[in-house]
């Protein structure tokens, strides 16, 4: 049986095998040493961004619960410590 | 706000079929490309208008929490600019200004850049919530929610007025970042909001005059595509007729000072010269422009300075006056 891989990406689907995966045809080395560059650029920067993310959140958190005084006024199960208004200037 | 990304240099028509292009979009995307999707040049001003919101608030807020707030403000403006590139994928192919972007060209598939888009959405209205307050976050969600419904998906393929009434996702900014601080809406960020609403027409409609050959490939209806450029150029100026004394009203209800004046009415008048340059430049029967457009570029430089220009003069009015310097 012929592999999906023989045909070019733009070949029609064979006919016995309405599911058959069409692959494209295979990276040069270059290109594959390209191609891992890149994802390995996208995994730096979602490092970056998660641990950018993890900062924000402590950081948040930090100065919420700064604002509260009374912690008997969220600490109830499913409350969320509420904004406080700062006075009009 | 989506003009703002527009460039002003002609940028070579997308080869899609070209060796180079397949072979690009067979690499996969860079971190640059999904960076493009949030249309970054747009972000710029809602950003600064949203913090610009946040300091002429009544109410201080803790830095961290505005931080985030703006964070929330500009990962939102840009969920809706990857939903409206999502959205736009197949006249975005067609039109020479934004063939090159990722899913057009190739890099980024069209349900990738879509999950990305609604997860920001979600992510951002969530991080307004829990940084600042829900009145602000239902705010936003129902800016970004105006942007992809009523603006991408309802009117910019049937109504020249599509940027009228669709300009309303890009004034919603000011008011996010008031509503961020005080956890209300106010008369002066509805104010704030007027201004960017009638700053928009001109704004976009400079840009239409001289890319109108891009909207007219795609089929999107802007004015100067319907009612032709002579039409448009008129239009231009009468947004700006009201604009300019919308811009004074700050000053007329008490909310800014001589600064905020001052600058209004320099910026005013110069924004007036461009419309009325747009109005009279060489043109032949139809309108169409006989100096290659030069005053419809000019003037949609001029809008993005001016915008940028008139709400740091708001802002800076606000922190002379609370360092005591000023009285507002």
């Amino acid at each position: 049986m012929a592999m999906a891989g023989d045909r070019p990406l733009d070949a029609p689907r064979g006919r016995e095998d309405p599911q058959a995966v069409v692959r494209g045809p295979d990276l040069t080395p270059a290109e594959t040493r390209l191609l891992r560059a890149r994802q390995r650029q996208r995994n730096r920067v979602m490092l970056v961004v998660l641990l950018g993310l993890v900062v924000l959140f402590f950081a948040i958190t930090v100065s919420r619960l700064s604002q509260v005084k009374d912690p008997r006024e969220w600490s109830r199960p499913g409350g969320i410590a509420p904004v406080q208004i700062a006075p009009l200037r | 706000m989506e003009a703002s990304e527009a460039t002003l240099s002609a940028r070579e028509p997308s080869a899609l079929g070209s060796a180079t292009e397949r072979a690009e979009a067979r690499l996969g995307s860079l971190p640059g490309d999904w960076i493009a999707l949030l249309k970054p040049r747009v972000m710029t001003l809602v950003v600064f208008t949203a913090l610009v919101g946040l300091i002429v608030a009544p109410a201080p807020m803790d830095p961290v929490l505005a931080f985030a707030a703006v964070l929330a403000v500009t990962i939102g403006a840009g969920a809706s600019g990857a939903i409206n590139m999502w959205y736009d994928r197949d006249i975005d192919a067609l039109m020479r200004r934004t063939a090159t972007r990722p899913i057009p060209a190739g890099r980024i598939s069209a349900e990738a850049a879509f999950g990305y888009g609604i997860a920001l959405a979600v992510f951002s209205v969530l991080l307004m919530g829990l940084a600042a307050n829900w009145v602000a976050s239902a705010i936003l969600a129902l800016s970004i929610g105006f942007y992809v419904f009523v603006y991408t998906i309802w009117l910019k393929r049937r109504t020249p007025q599509n940027i009228v009434i669709g300009g309303a996702a890009g004034a919603f900014p000011p008011v996010i970042g008031w509503a961020a601080a005080t956890g209300t809406v106010d008369a002066a960020p509805l104010l704030m909001f007027a201004i960017i609403f009638f700053w928009t027409p001109p704004h976009f409609w400079a840009l239409s005059l001289f890319a109108h050959a891009d909207y007219a490939r795609a089929g999107v209806p802007m004015l100067p595509v319907v009612a032709g450029a002579r039409e448009t150029r008129r239009q231009i100026l009468i947004y700006t007729a009201f604009l300019v004394p919308l811009t004074l009203a700050p000053v007329a209800i008490g909310f800014a000072g001589w600064i905020y004046g001052a600058a209004a009415v320099l910026l005013g008048v110069n924004f007036l010269r461009h419309a009325l340059s747009v109005l009279t430049e060489p043109q032949d029967q139809a309108g169409a422009s006989l100096v290659k457009d030069s005053a419809a570029k000019a003037c949609f430089r001029f809008s993005i300075t001016y915008l940028f220009a008139l709400f740091g003069a708001l802002a800076a009015d606000h922190l002379l006056a609370a360092a005591g310097l000023l009285t507002i």
